[in-house]
């Protein structure tokens, strides 16, 4: 570790310890765990990895993160180092292109980072995938999320203000992290739908809006069908032109995630695609209701309101992620979008590699 | 009560800087007199309007030829590399709109 990515720090007791990483800056405005050598070392040696290895850039910003980058965030996020390898692939997919990070992460949308991790290291590690799923009290799940937004701060140059010049953003750019509760439903992993096998490890990343939690009966298609109005409601990132109008696009098409849960035979009989395929024609707006509130430019014109626009461009952009509490009284599923058209930034699902 | 005494604490810098590499700034040009110009498109609305109320202004006045026009598929994605080679390439200067 050279001398120049080392800061000589004075303090005299663990309060003081706190207060100097608030007066260096690098904190999301909570206290952090601070980022001593010997710590960040236990986070590297536990991953195996170059210090100085490059996981990607934010070319637009001429930045390059390295493994020790990484690594000192995590550390004041309050991870463990088995933590390590989940942030660290986690990197890697919001730093590619399909990403497109400059998007989302300067975006006035306001998006967070939504980390759902999948495949056994989930609860090796003791994630959190039922009660309270996009809530506190599970270390692993708040902390890896908040790593994620202090890379983002710290070492890509999302700085509020700066070049995160978010309108209103949501509390998940705090922590945005959940797990897929695998073992209690026959449907298939996020990750083996988008190409992993069961037992490989995988972490997908969703720039995204905040989860709008979903009420309903116990039957499946009143939980569908309330998803559904959910997710088609007007004043999303979805329902608008913004950003695409000179394409001749109607609206900005992107990805939605779905999170549902019930008790593992509620879903009996129907698979992901099955309510992929009944939700996806579904979730659409009018050309009458789109011009009303100018999402869309042009006239309203008689006929408008019988001619529907979808916005989600293709079944596979619904990503279902089977998460909640099994156990509820009536039914809670949530809707997450895209704060960006597809065509701007997508999922991306990288495999978790540890030693 | 005793007070502990100020210790040195070696910590890990978690933030980054910018790495910009060297470069030339082009030659600015003499006159735009009969000058190729590429257009790039935000996306965004009436950046086509404005680029092509100023390509119609530029072509009047001093006989600018459009040479190419792109039009990004959003404007949060940022121009491939490749157009920006091609711009680089065959036109003399580029104007960039962002739309609203």
């Amino acid at each position: 570790m050279s001398n120049y990515e080392i800061k000589n720090v004075e303090w005299a007791d663990v309060v003081g310890a706190i207060e100097e990483c608030y007066s260096l800056g690098w904190t999301d405005g909570l206290p952090v765990v601070p980022p001593v050598q010997s710590r960040v070392q236990e986070f590297i040696d536990y991953l195996g990895r170059d210090p100085q290895e490059i996981l990607g850039e934010v070319p637009e910003r001429r930045r390059k993160i390295s493994v020790l980058k990484a690594a000192a965030n995590a550390v004041m996020a309050g991870c463990l180092p088995e933590y390590f390898p989940v942030v660290v692939a986690a990197t890697e997919a919001m730093l590619t292109s399909d990403f497109n990070l400059i998007g989302p992460s300067s975006s006035q949308g306001g998006a967070g980072i939504l980390v759902v991790v999948n495949g056994p290291i989930s609860r090796a590690i003791g994630m959190n995938s039922k009660d309270n799923l996009f809530g506190p009290g599970n270390r692993p799940n708040a902390t890896i999320g908040r790593a994620i937004r202090l890379i983002l701060m710290n070492a890509c140059g999302s700085i509020p203000g700066l070049f995160d010049r978010t309108n209103i953003g949501h509390p998940g750019k705090y922590t945005y992290c959940i797990a897929e509760n695998e073992l209690e439903t026959h449907w298939d992993p996020l990750h083996v739908e988008r190409g992993f096998k069961k037992d490989q490890n995988a972490v997908t990343v969703f720039a995204a809006w905040e989860p709008r939690q979903v009420r309903s009966a116990s039957e499946k298609y009143a939980a569908l069908d309330s998803l559904i109005d959910v997710a088609s409601t007007l004043g999303t990132s979805l329902a608008n032109d913004d950003s695409v109008a000179g394409n001749g696009a109607l609206v900005r098409q992107g990805q939605i995630l779905v999170t549902i849960a019930g008790a593992s035979d509620f879903w009996k009989g129907w698979s992901k695609d099955d309510v992929r395929e009944y939700i996806y024609p579904k979730i659409r707006r009018s050309v009458g209701d789109l011009k009303r509130v100018q999402a869309i430019s042009g006239e309203y014109q008689g006929g408008d309101d019988d001619k529907y626009v979808l916005l989600v461009p293709s079944p596979e952009d619904i990503l279902i992620v089977y998460a909640g509490s099994p156990e509820a009284s009536g039914y809670r599923s949530a809707v997450i979008h895209s704060e960006l058209p597809k065509v701007s930034s997508t999922a991306v699902t990288t495999e978790i590699k540890t030693n | 009560m005793t007070i502990n005494e100020l210790q040195m604490h070696r910590l890990v810098d978690p933030t980054t800087s910018a790495i910009i590499p060297e470069f030339n700034l082009s030659t600015r040009l003499d006159s735009l007199n009969d000058k190729k110009v590429g257009l790039i498109d935000d996306a965004k609305e009436n950046a086509k309007e404005l680029l092509e109320e100023f390509a119609s202004l530029l072509n009047e006045n001093y006989g600018v030829l459009t040479q190419y026009y792109h039009q990004k598929p959003s404007a949060g994605k940022p121009t491939e590399p490749d157009i920006i080679e091609k711009i680089a390439n065959e036109c003399d200067f580029v104007i960039v709109a962002i739309g609203s």
